[in-house]
């Protein structure tokens, strides 16, 4: 990798890859890939889609690179591109992939390391973490792409608000929803549990 | 305050989103309401749980490759397909131009073409009724008269009181003045009419 194009900003890096620098290009990629990758991941539950899909949004987002103004930053504008790419698939897609198929294409990566299912977890903690992706999955995709943006990825209300291209109270108000909305179908499963983790 | 709104803080302090005064008055509903204090142990039980769902865990060789693949699909990018659109082109403005087109024909349409009222819209209003009959009788003094004639009957019918109970069966706009003015109005017509 080019020392230079390591140092320098992000918005350096855009100026010159507007002007058809790949290397500057793919150097904002890989500062920002793992976080496109797993943004997506969150969406598609599904190795090879969320592969495809952050590849995707690097293309698209290279190819319309020249129209970014830089009134937002490249971070927000990358995930927003992600974000829109994940939804589209998944309305295409009309229901996603089951989690079998997750864990097939886990197994199939040859180089992943260690894999986070441990045998020797909790059977009861599995299960509810089961429940907890499925009530997130069913989510509608408003309430999703919030909960998924604000609780999987970390963001604040305010960053959410310029990916999903919608005001920070509505982000507020989407989070606050969702969690109703999982806490109910949650409800009588943390009964169950309560003693026994 | 409702607990609904109570809850809406509940969640917005798992995103550190709330300001101190309304933490203070978080703090002091939770001490009396068991079940806004449940619904914060569910919802901070649910916050754990998915800081820990199951995602792959890639290496960095994997990124690496991520990184090279992506590349080269960028080098294979003709320069044409990287081009910004003309502005005219551009959804936004395409868009705005549709909509402000479409406001422009229909205030047109209603500014040079709205539809003439129906001569049904006059018949609920008796005046308006008259001067529509009285359009249609134009000069021809016969029809004039026997017109006059059907009123005076009318008006000497209620001045009689022997109008229908149900006055919607003979409505005429003068059922609902008072005797003074119908002979006023009897006068006048007799006069107008030479009868």
């Amino acid at each position: 990798m080019n020392v230079k194009m390591v140092e320098l900003s992000d918005e350096s890096l855009v100026e010159v890859a507007k002007k058809g620098n790949v290397d500057a290009f793919t150097e904002l990629a890989r500062r920002y890939q793992e976080k496109v990758y797993y943004t997506i991941f969150g969406f598609t539950k599904n190795h090879t889609d969320a592969d495809d899909l952050a590849q995707e949004t690097f293309m698209f987002a290279y190819k319309a690179l020249k129209g970014f103004k830089q009134k937002s930053s490249f971070y927000t504008w990358i995930y927003r591109i992600a974000v829109n790419l994940a939804l589209n698939h998944l309305k295409k897609m009309k229901r996603e992939k089951g989690r079998e198929e997750l864990r097939e294409n886990l197994s199939l990566l040859e180089d992943s390391c260690a894999s986070s299912f441990s045998p020797e977890r909790h059977p009861l903690k599995r299960e509810l973490q089961d429940r907890l992706e499925k009530a997130i999955d069913s989510l509608p995709l408003p309430y999703k792409s919030a909960i998924s943006l604000v609780a999987l990825q970390g963001m604040t209300h305010g960053q959410a608000a310029q990916v999903l291209g919608c005001s920070e109270n509505t982000v507020s108000w989407r989070m606050h929803k969702a969690r109703k909305m999982l806490q109910a179908q949650l409800k009588p499963y943390f009964k169950e549990v309560k003693n026994e983790l | 305050m409702s607990c609904n709104k109570f809850q809406k803080w509940l969640s917005d302090v798992l995103d550190r989103e709330i300001t101190e005064k309304r933490q203070q008055l978080l703090q002091e509903h939770l001490v009396k309401c068991a079940d806004c204090r449940a619904y914060k142990a569910s919802i901070e039980r649910i916050q754990l749980e998915s800081k820990s769902l199951e995602k792959p865990k890639l290496s960095p060789e994997y990124w690496q490759m991520f990184n090279s693949r992506l590349k080269t699909k960028l080098l294979s990018i003709e320069p044409e397909e990287c081009k910004s659109k003309p502005f005219l082109l551009r959804w936004k403005w395409t868009w705005t131009a549709a909509g402000s087109i479409l406001i422009a024909a229909v205030g047109l349409y209603f500014l040079f073409f709205q539809p003439k009222a129906t001569p049904e819209t006059y018949a609920f209003s008796y005046e308006d009724a008259l001067s529509q009959i009285y359009q249609e009788i134009g000069n021809n003094s016969e029809l004039e008269n026997s017109f006059n004639q059907l009123i005076l009957v009318s008006i000497q019918e209620a001045l009689q009181g022997n109008l229908p109970q149900n006055f919607s069966d003979d409505p005429y706009f003068w059922e609902s003045l008072t005797e003074e003015d119908l002979k006023f109005l009897e006068s006048e017509i007799k006069k107008e009419s030479n009868l």
